[in-house]
C-alpha cells in the first residue's frame, strides 16, 4: 500500500510523459517503409510449386555419385589386380642367393618339407631297381662305372 | 475499420493472399508501443528507426512459428527488447566503447537530440534512468511508462515476478536519488 503511495507520489512529481518528439508523419509512413524493407530483406515467402524433378533432383544427384564411384572403384580394382600369368620376377639364381644369405632361417626340416615334392615316384624307384638287379646279375660293378662316367 | 483482434490478424497472415495486408495491419497496430519501448532504449530516432525495422523484418519472418503461447504484443515486445540491446552491444563492440560508458553515451545522445521537446524535467528524469543498470532500466521502463503488469514483463524478459518487483523497486529508489542529487 506504501509502495503504491511512493509510486503515485513519484508520478505526480515526474509525470509520465517522454520529452522526445518524432518527425512529422513518421507514424503514417513507417508501415510501408517497413513492408517494403521486409519484402527486399528476407526470403521468397511465396510457397512455389516444387516439381517432382525439383523435389527427387537431389537424391537422384546423390545416387549417381555413389553409382559412378562404385564405377571408378570397380575399374580401378581389374586394372591394378596382378594377373596370374605375370612372369615370376626371380631367377634360380636369385633364390640360391637368398637362401645362401639367410641360411640360418631354414632348418633341417624345412628343407625336407621342401624337397619331398621333388622325390621321384615310385615308377621310377622300382625302374632303378630294376636296373641295380640287372647289373648285379651280370655281375657289372656299377660303382666303378659311376666313377668312371 | 474498428481494429482487428490478434486472432484474426494471425488467421489472416497465415493465408497467402492476406498474408501482406494482415502484416500492414499488425505494424499499425502495435508500430506506437514498440517504437516508444525502442526509443526509451536507443534514444536517438534514427537508431529506433533502425531497430523498428530490424524488429519487423523479425516479425515477418517468425509470425508463421509463433504459437499462440503468449499474447502477441508481449511476443513483439520481446523481439522489440533483444534487437534494441542487441543494437546497443552491436554499437559498444563497434567502437570498443567500455561497458559503463555507453550509459554516458546514451545521456550525451539525449542531450544533444534535436528531436528534445520536453521541460528540463522529465528530461531529468530520462538522465536518471539512463544511469540505471541496463536490466533495471528495462524494467522501470516497462512498468512506469508503458504501464505493464509484472507477468507481461516477466514474459518479456524471462525474470520472475518477484525479481522483477525488486528490480523495479530498487530503480525508483535510485530515479529519487539522483533527481534529490542533481
Amino acid at each position: 500500500m506504501k509502495e503504491k503511495e511512493n509510486i503515485n507520489k513519484f508520478t505526480a512529481k515526474y509525470g509520465k510523459e517522454l520529452p522526445y518528439s518524432i518527425p512529422d508523419g513518421y507514424f503514417d509512413s513507417l508501415p510501408f517503409r517497413i513492408q517494403e524493407y521486409c519484402l527486399t530483406q528476407s526470403p521468397v515467402h511465396t510457397k512455389q510449386k516444387v516439381t517432382v524433378w525439383q523435389a527427387i533432383r537431389a537424391q537422384i544427384s546423390l545416387a549417381a555419385g555413389f553409382v559412378a564411384l562404385a564405377f571408378l572403384a570397380a575399374g580401378a580394382y581389374y586394372v591394378l589386380q596382378p594377373t596370374s600369368n605375370t612372369p615370376s620376377v626371380l631367377s634360380n639364381d636369385d633364390y640360391i642367393e637368398i637362401i645362401q644369405n639367410n641360411i640360418y632361417d631354414f632348418d633341417e626340416e624345412n628343407l625336407i618339407n621342401e624337397i619331398q615334392p621333388y622325390r621321384l615316384d615310385d615308377s621310377i624307384q622300382s625302374y632303378n631297381d630294376e636296373m641295380i638287379q640287372y647289373l648285379l646279375d651280370q655281375d657289372i660293378d656299377y660303382t666303378t662305372l659311376i666313377e668312371q662316367y | 475499420m474498428s481494429q482487428m483482434s490478434d486472432k484474426e490478424l494471425l488467421c489472416m497472415f497465415r493465408v497467402e493472399d492476406t498474408r501482406s495486408y494482415a502484416f500492414n495491419l499488425i505494424v499499425r497496430k502495435y508500430q506506437e508501443r514498440l517504437y516508444w519501448h525502442v526509443r526509451k532504449i536507443v534514444i536517438s530516432h534514427d537508431d529506433t528507426d533502425d531497430v523498428m525495422q530490424n524488429t519487423f523484418l523479425k516479425v515477418w519472418n517468425a509470425l508463421d512459428k509463433f504459437r499462440e503461447d503468449s499474447q502477441l504484443f508481449t511476443w513483439l515486445y520481446r523481439i522489440a527488447t533483444n534487437e534494441a540491446l542487441t543494437f546497443l552491444k552491436k554499437k559498444r563492440s563497434k567502437f570498443f566503447v567500455p561497458f559503463e560508458d555507453v550509459e554516458q553515451q546514451l545521456i550525451s545522445t539525449l542531450e544533444s537530440s534535436p528531436s528534445l521537446n520536453g521541460e528540463q524535467i522529465k528530461i531529468k528524469l530520462q538522465k536518471a534512468v539512463l544511469k540505471l543498470p541496463e536490466k533495471q532500466r528495462l524494467v522501470f521502463n516497462m512498468k512506469y511508462f508503458d504501464e505493464l503488469k509484472y507477468e507481461e514483463i516477466s514474459q518479456i524478459v524471462g525474470t520472475s515476478v518477484g525479481a522483477l518487483k525488486a528490480s523495479y523497486h530498487h530503480a525508483v529508489k535510485k530515479i529519487e536519488k539522483a533527481m534529490e542529487d542533481d
